[in-house]
């Protein structure tokens, strides 16, 4: 019985100690593989395309806003009030309206918006200006 | 000797036993997560495919005049389809002409045989805008059983009135 447990622990034990780390160390990098891929493929897919959903969505309305002159008076609570006509309600918006003489902007800054984007414009009493504009959802 | 051989042979058949059953048990984990993958991905390229179609398509719409640049004298000979006399303000004669194309050559026209799509035009308040006494609309609207459906909005002036340009692409 002796010879018997001699022989098994000298033979057995350190031989699965060894298999056991393989495995664990085995099972580990498949564990990780798979995760990432499930990140990787989980990714929100409607990131982008909501991304330039609102990049057309800013740069439609500010187009508009030029076409149609409503940039022309330069004044801010006018230019806020056109916007918030158009811009749908589940949307938020900031612009900055740089002229030679005048800068106009809404109470956030564009520059922490993640969608921006920017127009020259000229009034009808030529000024030039240009307007910077980011639009996100609320 | 003779037992000693014995016990051996018990410990090889239950570890081979235990490692074919974490390998079969981590064979098929591996094969349903990925076919879950798979079947993701696949979803993810289709949404994407019928997202990068319908904003293409609504940059058309909304900021060229189509080709050739006066299509709506003869609808037939028509390349691209735009609705814009200029950037962002829309032509009412090329909207008559196209609401009164036939649904398929709209679909070879804008390279979409595959899917469905629907059309129309609203003012702010929701109502479809009419042009010549028509409702501006075309195409078949999306039912439940639609597997992927995308609508793209557009701001663009109509008459000096903002309105929205809606497209729906689904499959």
């Amino acid at each position: 019985m002796e010879v018997v447990k001699l022989y098994w622990n000298l033979h057995y034990g350190n031989k699965g100690q060894v298999f056991s780390l393989d495995a664990v160390i085995a099972i580990f990098l498949v564990m990780v593989v798979l995760i990432s891929a499930f990140f990787m493929v989980n990714k929100e897919n409607e990131e982008n395309y909501e991304l330039l959903q609102q990049f057309n969505l800013a740069s439609d309305l500010f187009t508009v806003l030029d076409v149609n002159g409503k940039l022309d008076s330069l004044n801010k609570n006018s230019i806020k009030t056109s916007v918030e006509n158009i811009l749908p309600k589940n949307f938020d918006y900031s612009f900055r309206l740089e002229c030679e003489n005048k800068i106009i902007e809404s109470n956030r800054s564009v520059s922490s918006t993640l969608v921006k984007g920017e127009r020259i414009v000229v009034t009808n009493n030529l000024d030039l200006c240009i307007v910077r504009y980011g639009v996100w959802p609320k | 000797m003779l037992p000693m051989l014995s016990k051996k042979g018990q410990v090889q058949s239950l570890d081979l036993f235990i490692s074919a059953t974490v390998f079969i048990i981590l064979l098929i984990t591996l094969i349903l997560v990925w076919d879950n993958f798979s079947k993701r991905l696949d979803t993810k390229l289709a949404y994407e495919d019928l997202s990068e179609k319908a904003i293409k398509i609504t940059d058309l719409l909304v900021e060229t005049r189509g080709v050739p640049d006066k299509w709506e004298d003869d609808a037939d000979k028509v390349n691209v389809i735009g609705l814009v006399s200029n950037d962002r303000v829309l032509s009412n004669n090329k909207i008559e002409e196209f609401i009164d194309m036939e649904y398929d050559d709209v679909k070879e026209l804008f390279n979409i045989e595959a899917y469905d799509f629907y059309f129309r035009i609203i003012d702010s308040n929701g109502a479809i805008i009419q042009v010549d006494d028509n409702d501006v609309e075309l195409g078949n609207k999306p039912g439940l059983s639609s597997k992927f459906v995308i609508t793209i909005q557009r701001i663009v002036l109509n008459g000096g009135s903002e309105v929205v340009l809606e497209f729906t692409l689904w499959e």
